[in-house]
């Protein structure tokens, strides 16, 4: 099932957000309609499964019909997972309303000590309410900083005993503030740190897609494997849905290629789709290596982020 | 000469990697190969390529250089991955 991206705009202005091309400023505001979301709604039930739909944006919460969007949803035996920064003037009062019911909150945070009064204020009153409902979700950056304020929110909070990490990702356009080679490097080794950390808390890590497995060494792999923090990250498990009904692979690839929902028949279909459009380029790989590397295949890392891969590279057309 | 839109390709540590979109068909360039395959892209024609070649190589023999050429662009011909 996609992620549905309610509004194209987020209060926070992250620099390496990879929805940049998509977002508010660069291109107009927009918050998806009534008649766009149970357009959706109809389209997705014509595929015979249901897995969670991930409700994201921009920031959801500042959708101004949010919990109609909910309610709607769990009428319709739609699972949700929730995709949110939880730092609005809204999100303490969703979270308190909706945390009795069987919804995931994927919070992604920046580190705690970059928080305002307001942004702190909001996200811990709605954490508090979220408890285990909710796992953070953040990027690890490539600087002297350690990572283990995540594991004091998650004790303070007695949130999920999970978290998602990620490595900055790139956008094709290469607009947003992304990794050097040098830094996935650095990032690997503070992934490796947070994992062993995390595991003397009974806390262990996943990752976000593209997350490349040679920027470990086997070494590090072993020790993840350890903690019971196994790498096992790819590229892209669900299609996008922008408020305006544009299906996208994801957000980085989004000025690459992108259809209306309703030209094709059912979810199934526009993801074989967007699969198949993309596979050949998917041979271009991230590093040299890539051709000849066991781990080349679409259930393993397949080259890590095609959108990364895809830039500068010359004639490509979905 | 010109590469065709089904070509796909990037320059990978000075090695060019490519991809026939319509067939899946993957090709990776030494480096002579790769230089010659971005002269293309400049535009460059038959008489450009071998004068940039013998500026990389000035010690090589001209006509082994251009026999060279000649063989590697008819494979690439045939192959497709260029008009
Ligand atoms: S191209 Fe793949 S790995 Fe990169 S952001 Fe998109 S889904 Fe994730
Ligand atoms: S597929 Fe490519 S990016 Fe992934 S581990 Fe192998 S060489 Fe690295």
């Amino acid at each position: 099932m996609p992620n549905l991206m309610l509004t194209n705009w987020c209060n926070y202005k992250c620099p390496y957000c990879f929805g940049i091309d998509r977002m508010s400023p660069k291109v107009e505001a927009h918050a998806m309609s009534d008649d766009t979301f149970l357009g959706i709604l109809d389209w997705l039930d014509r595929t015979n499964y249901r897995a969670p739909i991930h409700l994201m944006g921009g920031e959801p919460t500042l959708h101004p019909k949010f919990e109609w969007f909910v309610s709607t949803l769990i009428e319709r035996g739609f699972p949700i997972t929730i995709f949110s920064n939880l730092a609005t003037d809204k999100a303490p009062e969703y979270a308190d309303k909706l945390s009795i019911l069987p919804i995931k909150w994927v919070v992604n945070v920046n580190n705690p000590k970059n928080w305002n009064n307001t942004q702190r204020r909001n996200i811990e009153s709605a954490l508090s309410v979220l408890g285990k409902n909710a796992a953070i979700t953040f990027n690890i950056m490539p600087d002297g900083s350690d990572d283990y304020w995540a594991i004091d929110l998650i004790r303070r909070f007695n949130l999920s005993k999970t978290i998602k990490v990620g490595f900055i990702l790139p956008t094709v356009t290469n607009s947003n503030y992304s990794l050097t080679d040098d830094e996935y490097l650095t990032v690997a080794e503070k992934t490796v740190k947070l994992a062993q950390e995390c595991d003397r808390f009974g806390i262990t890590l996943q990752y976000e897609c593209g997350v490349p497995t040679c920027a470990f060494t086997p070494e590090q792999l072993g020790i993840l494997w350890k903690c019971g923090s196994r790498l096992n990250s790819g590229c892209c498990s669900r299609l996008d849905i922008t408020p305006h009904g544009e299906v996208i692979y994801c957000l980085p690839l989004a000025t690459v290629g992108q259809r209306m929902y309703n030209e094709f028949a059912n979810y199934t279909e526009a993801k074989r789709w967007f699969e198949g459009r993309f596979l050949p380029y998917r041979k271009l790989g991230r590093t040299i290596n890539c051709a000849t590397c066991n781990l080349m295949t679409p259930d393993k890392c397949h080259g890590a982020c095609l959108a990364k891969n895809l830039i500068g590279a010359k004639n490509v057309k979905i | 000469m010109k590469i065709p839109e089904h070509i796909s390709w990037k320059s990978l540590s000075d090695k060019v990697v490519a991809v026939n979109t319509q067939t899946g068909e993957y090709y990776t360039m030494n480096l002579v190969a790769s230089m010659m395959w971005m002269a293309i892209n400049d535009g460059k024609d038959e008489s450009g390529l071998i004068e940039m070649l013998s500026e990389k190589f000035p010690d090589m023999d001209k006509s082994v250089l251009s026999q060279d050429m000649k063989e590697q662009l008819e494979e690439w011909k045939n192959e497709k991955l260029i008009l």
